[in-house]
C-alpha cells in the first residue's frame, strides 16, 4: 500500500501549477547535440529545400523539438507529435519560435515524400530528416542516447522498436529538456513557456 | 538527482494508470455487461493508412475482449495491439543514462478485464489498430467499432475522431 501512496503524492506534486518548475526531464549536464547532422529532405513548409544537411540547433533565439519516429507508428509518434502541435498552438504568437524536426528510424519505408506529408499534419515549420545510411542514423541517435531497431520477420512483416523521447534543443545544440512518452500538451506548454522566457531574458 | 527524477516520473505514470483505472469502476449501474466509455480515434496523419482507436472498458463481473472489427468502408482490418518495452533491451535499467527503452507494438489475442475493474485502451498501452484505412480519419467524424467479449458477446460502440484524448 505504501508503494501506491508515495507515487500518488508525486502525481499530486507534479500536477501543481508552478510556473518555475519544468515538467520534463532536465539533466544536470544537458546533452550536447549541436555537432550532430542528419540528411535533410524537407520539401514542404517554411524550411523546404533549406539544404542537404540539417544541424541539430534551433534558429537563433528559438527552440527546436526533435523526435525520432516513423510514419507507420499509429500510437506513440502521433500522440507525442499531436501534443507538440497543441502545445505550440497554446503559445500563441510565440509558437512561431518552436520548430519541429523528426528523423525517421524506418529508412526503407519512410520515403522523403511520405515523411514530408506526415510532418505537414503536425507543423508548418518542420524539418524532415532521413539519414542516408543506418550508420548516419545511429550516430545521431547515440548523441541523444536514443535507439531504434527495425526487424523483418519471415513473412516480411516489419517491426519497429524505438525510444520515444522528444528533445527540446536551443540554438547552441544544448538539450534543455527531454519529454519521455506520456507527457501531455499542458506539461509541454509549461516547459516551452519557461524556456522561451529564459531565452528572451538572456538576450 | 537526474535518476531520482526519472524514477519518480515512471512511478507516477504507473501509479497514475492504477489511479484512473480505479476511478470509474464503482458507478456502473446498468446491467452486468462491460461499460465502455471515452471511445475515440485519432485523426490519421497524411500519408498513413493506419489508425488507432482508444476507449475505457469497465466490467462488474469481469470479461475478456477477444475480437474487434470495423466496417470495410472504414478500414480493411482491425486488430488488438499493445505497446510493450522491447524485451531484449537493457537500456531501461534505472542505472542507465538512457531515459527510455525501445517500445514495440505487438498484436495480442485478448484483453482481460478483471471483475470490478477496468482497462484503458490508451496511447502507450492497448489500442485497436485499424489497417488499410479507406480514407483518412478526419476530425469530428464518427464510426462504429464492434467489440466481441467472451461473456457479453458483440457490443458496438461509436468512436469520435479527435486530435487528442478526451
Ligand atoms: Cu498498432
Amino acid at each position: 500500500m505504501a508503494g501506491v501512496v508515495l507515487p500518488m503524492l508525486m502525481i499530486l506534486a507534479s500536477c501543481r501549477s508552478d510556473a518555475s518548475s519544468m515538467r520534463g526531464i532536465v539533466r544536470d549536464e544537458p546533452l550536447q547535440v549541436g555537432a550532430v547532422t542528419l540528411t535533410d529532405v524537407t520539401a514542404e513548409g517554411e524550411f523546404a529545400d533549406h539544404g542537404d544537411l540539417f544541424t541539430m540547433r534551433a534558429q537563433a533565439g528559438e527552440l527546436l523539438v526533435m523526435y525520432f519516429g516513423y510514419t507507420n507508428c499509429p500510437d506513440l509518434c502521433p500522440t507525442t507529435l499531436a501534443a507538440v502541435r497543441t502545445a505550440t498552438k497554446n503559445l500563441g504568437d510565440d509558437g512561431a519560435k518552436v520548430d519541429l524536426a523528426m528523423a525517421t528510424v524506418d529508412l526503407e519505408r519512410d520515403t522523403p515524400e511520405v515523411l514530408n506529408g506526415y510532418l505537414s499534419s503536425f507543423s508548418d515549420h518542420f524539418h524532415a530528416l532521413h539519414a542516408s545510411s543506418q550508420d548516419e542514423l545511429e550516430a545521431a541517435e547515440n548523441a541523444f542516447l536514443a535507439s531504434s531497431t527495425v526487424t523483418k520477420d519471415a513473412t516480411g512483416k516489419i517491426e519497429v522498436g524505438h525510444s520515444a523521447t522528444a528533445y527540446v534543443i536551443d540554438d547552441t545544440g544544448s538539450v534543455l529538456v527531454e519529454w519521455p512518452f506520456g507527457i501531455d500538451n499542458k506539461a509541454m506548454t509549461n516547459d516551452l513557456k519557461i524556456l522561451l522566457e529564459q531565452i528572451s531574458s538572456n538576450n | 538527482m537526474k535518476k531520482s527524477k526519472i524514477t519518480g516520473l515512471l512511478l507516477a505514470v504507473v501509479a497514475g494508470a492504477g489511479f484512473f483505472a480505479s476511478c470509474g469502476s464503482d458507478d456502473s449501474s446498468s446491467g452486468s455487461g462491460p461499460e465502455i466509455t471515452k471511445v475515440w480515434a485519432r485523426t490519421s496523419p497524411m500519408e498513413t493508412s493506419l489508425g488507432a482507436v482508444y476507449m475505457s472498458i469497465a466490467s462488474k463481473d469481469g470479461d475478456e475482449l477477444t475480437d474487434v472489427s470495423v466496417d470495410p468502408s472504414i478500414a480493411a482490418m482491425a486488430q488488438i495491439h499493445e505497446m510493450v518495452m522491447a524485451t531484449a533491451d537493457t537500456s531501461m535499467s534505472m542505472t542507465s543514462d538512457a531515459p527510455s527503452g525501445e517500445m514495440v507494438m505487438q498484436e495480442v489475442d485478448s484483453v482481460v478485464i478483471d471483475a470490478g475493474g477496468s482497462v484503458d485502451l490508451k496511447p502507450g498501452s492497448y489500442h485497436i489498430m485499424l489497417l488499410e484505412l479507406v480514407a483518412p480519419l478526419e476530425l469530428g467524424a464518427k464510426f462504429d467499432v464492434t467489440l466481441t467479449f467472451s461473456k457479453a458477446g458483440k457490443i458496438t460502440v461509436t468512436a469520435e475522431v479527435r486530435d487528442e484524448a478526451p
